[in-house]
């Protein structure tokens, strides 16, 4: 006599008992069977468990069909638009329960920022008096480092009167690099910015 | 109520494709108490189970038509009651993890035996002290009399998953059988 059954022929129990087994599948399982006590003792146990089930099921509380169907009808024949309306409401009950909703919150607000940089014109973006590196270009350009309590109203109107812009900077010292686009400004822009108050230092750079 | 077999089932299927009223009726009178049974033993709870299978009658007339006959009518009628059920268990645990729900024991506690006076009362306990996957798997395989395969289409797992979880249940029922000192002789 063998100790264990393989897998594949406890696997065979449950179709065995529901009699879904081809005769021949039938004859094999129980010759295997006769071979392994714990075959058997597997199929007493599922036996058992079928037995509570039949037992069981009996115990379930009965329902009234009549009423049972009734409410189906009801719900069958009430109009389509009711129908949609109810679980379009439904729906959005089940949107703002869900955990979902909190990334679908991030999304929207991710797409209307990706939107609004897309669209706002250039003019309306915010600029800071700061930049980075300059780039390599032909324009001429000035080293300028303003009074340490210059407002920055009043170094934005300077430098949009001296029709100048920030390139790069400030450096910890607090000097900015800017551009004049047209070169025979050179000498009219350095005045004007050598005359305004809030201009500490400015120089051509080269 | 008649009895029907899958063949007259499918007929009625196709009538009530067409909005065929009596038809439906006769469906519903066939096939409804399988059904029950089923969301009963899920939510241990007669009036969710109820109200779950009027849910579920009113998909079966709103989607006959696509009903294609490569499952039992019952079958797909306990497919679409089971996907009704999910979605309230989803809604009642607030979309929780439904999967680690379903682990839980319906009662959340081992049965007391003292608390327990007769048979059925202490087998009915044990089973509802059963996960969820677990009691379904079993009312599956010994109620309904599903093969392997129509369970592992029905829950959408491979196979192999519905036989461990098959011979898992049975012991985890065994178990508790045992913890609450029913013996094999007892049952």
């Amino acid at each position: 006599m063998k100790s264990n059954a393989p897998e594949k022929l406890k696997e065979l129990i449950p179709p065995y008992l529901q009699g879904r087994l081809s005769d021949a599948e039938k004859q094999e399982f129980e010759d295997a069977l006769k071979k392994y006590p714990d075959l058997n003792c597997e199929l007493m146990e599922f036996k058992e468990i079928k037995e509570i089930y039949k037992e069981l099921d009996k115990e379930i509380p009965s329902i009234d069909t009549a009423i049972v169907f009734e409410r189906i009808k009801k719900n069958i024949k009430k109009p389509k638009s009711i129908i949609e309306k109810e679980s379009f409401i439904e729906k959005l009950k089940k949107l703002f329960r869900s955990y979902r909703l909190a990334w679908g919150i991030v999304a929207v607000q991710l797409m209307i920022i990706l939107l609004l940089v897309k669209i706002i014109p250039q003019e309306y973006k915010y600029k800071t008096l700061s930049s980075g590196i300059p780039q390599h270009t032909s324009v001429i350009k000035m080293n300028i480092v303003f009074k340490e309590d210059a407002k920055e109203k009043d170094i934005r109107e300077i430098l949009k009167k001296a029709d100048v812009k920030i390139i790069w900077g400030p450096s910890p010292e607090g000097l900015y690099i800017i551009e004049i686009k047209d070169a025979k400004k050179l000498k009219e822009t350095l005045e004007t910015l050598k005359k305004s108050t809030i201009v500490k230092f400015v120089e051509k750079a080269y | 109520m008649g009895v029907y077999n899958n063949e007259s089932e499918f007929e009625l299927f196709k009538k009530v494709a067409n909005k065929d009223e009596e038809a439906f009726k006769e469906l519903y009178e066939a096939t409804y108490k399988k059904v029950y049974f089923y969301l009963y033993r899920l939510f241990q709870d007669k009036n969710t189970a109820e109200d779950v299978l009027v849910d579920t009658y009113t998909e079966v007339w709103k989607n006959a038509k696509k009903f294609r006959g490569d499952a039992k009518p019952t079958s797909w009628i306990i497919g679409i009651a089971r996907n009704l059920a999910m979605n309230e268990l989803k809604n009642r645990y607030d979309y929780d993890d439904i999967d680690e729900h379903l682990e839980i024991p319906s009662n959340g506690m081992m049965p007391n035996l003292v608390e327990t006076t007769d048979r059925k009362r202490l087998l009915e306990k044990a089973l509802s002290s059963l996960s969820m996957k677990h009691r379904e798997i079993l009312h599956l395989v010994f109620y309904q009399e599903f093969s392997y395969q129509e369970i592992s289409k029905l829950l959408n797992i491979p196979i192999n998953t519905v036989k461990t979880r098959v011979f898992y249940a049975k012991d985890a029922l065994k178990k508790i059988l045992n913890n609450m000192g029913v013996k094999k002789d007892e049952i």
